[in-house]
């Protein structure tokens, strides 16, 4: 006959107390980590990406991203996702737009979307974040580290402004990309007009609320 | 072909080569002018709806950057030409800023800088033919001499 070995009073209790312990740590990181969207109305995303050569400095723009941040502002941490579909990108000229999505450069019907995922977030002393993450464009994907500021819109303020119920954040991060390492080469004859540096900067709105 | 005709291609064509030289001294010239008159140092932006530069102005506090209140701006400054003084911006949190806004879809201002692009692939387009054209003046000049019967004695 097996016997089965009988756990102490002790023992039991330990372990119990060790389960209310983890149920209680979990429910308290849960209650702090916020699901923020990204998008919505146009006035909620303003994304530029500027690129400076000696003929021009073009200053392209689009109001259409999607996505989500998930942060603790308290520990200071968060996961981001962000979206942009190439097919936004405006540039001020009618056939530079449809020259960037063309299979030449972007190529929007292949990789029709340019995407941002972070791989660790964390605040700094001075208030600001560091984001380190993968930048997709083009198909490749480049690691990426990003300085961003964010601020919290009190309720009041969201709602002059026509934000929309809930918590809303304000998210500024500029950073820069090289077209060469996401495998898009200037054409010949537009060298030297087109940078393939692109300095980008994002600026957001999320909310909280959906 | 006769001595005559070649002596009068000969000449417009050294006419050319001056016509060139002087197109290439003139382009940076009134491209130069042009700056001075028309041109104004901004920094363009893409502009913020105006509800959201409301927004921006509240959480706005000394010391952080007043261009980012508009919109998204260009990393620096940039001279534009031909720009309507009234398009131009004079944040009240900085006056000495000029900020020029972009709406979507809008349109953008002819930089100072695609000017001087032009001006220069210009200057090298009238160097270039004024060096053709003073060419083939000398190799018309030549021939004409080759044509010129020798005065006889």
């Amino acid at each position: 006959m097996i016997r089965r070995p009988r756990l102490s009073f002790s023992t039991r209790s330990f372990a119990s107390l060790l389960l209310l312990a983890a149920i209680a740590s979990s429910g308290a990181a849960g209650a702090a980590e916020r699901t923020f969207t990204v998008g919505g109305e146009s006035k909620n995303s303003n994304i530029t990406f500027e690129s400076e050569s000696d003929f021009e400095t073009i200053l392209g723009h689009t109001n259409t991203a999607a996505g989500t941040v998930v942060a603790d502002l308290d520990a200071g941490t968060a996961t981001i996702d962000v979206r942009v579909p190439v097919a936004a990108l405006d540039t001020g000229i009618e056939l530079r737009n449809k020259h960037l999505q063309s299979g030449d450069w972007l190529d929007a019907r292949k990789n029709p979307e340019i995407r941002f995922v972070s791989r660790s977030a964390r605040k700094l002393d001075d208030g600001s974040w560091e984001i380190s993450g993968d930048f997709s464009l083009h198909g490749v994907t480049h690691p990426v580290t990003v300085r961003a500021q964010v601020k919290a819109i009190p309720a009041a303020a969201a709602k002059a402004a026509g934000l929309g119920k809930g918590d809303w954040l304000r998210v500024s991060a500029p950073f820069e990309v090289k077209l060469s390492d996401h495998g898009v080469e200037v054409p010949g004859k537009l060298a030297g007009r087109v940078s393939d540096l692109w300095k980008v900067k994002l600026n957001l709105f999320v909310n909280a609320n959906a | 072909m006769p001595a005559t005709r070649l002596a009068s291609l000969a000449r417009w064509a050294h006419r050319g080569a001056w016509a060139a030289v002087v197109i290439a001294l003139l382009l940076p010239l009134a491209a130069f002018l042009a700056d001075r008159g028309w041109g104004q140092e901004v920094r363009i932006l893409s502009a913020h709806e105006p509800s959201v530069v409301e927004l921006n102005r509240a959480l706005w506090t000394p010391g952080d950057p007043v261009a980012e209140i508009y919109g998204n701006p260009m990393s620096t400054s940039t001279r534009v030409l031909l720009t309507s003084h009234s398009t131009v911006l004079h944040p009240q949190e900085d006056p000495s800023l000029a900020l020029l806004p972009v709406a979507a879809g809008g349109e953008r201002p002819l930089q100072v800088q695609t000017l001087w692009w032009a001006v220069r692939l210009g200057a090298i387009g009238a160097g270039a033919a004024t060096v053709v054209l003073l060419a083939l003046a000398y190799f018309l000049r030549r021939r004409q001499r080759a044509t010129v019967p020798a005065p006889s004695a």
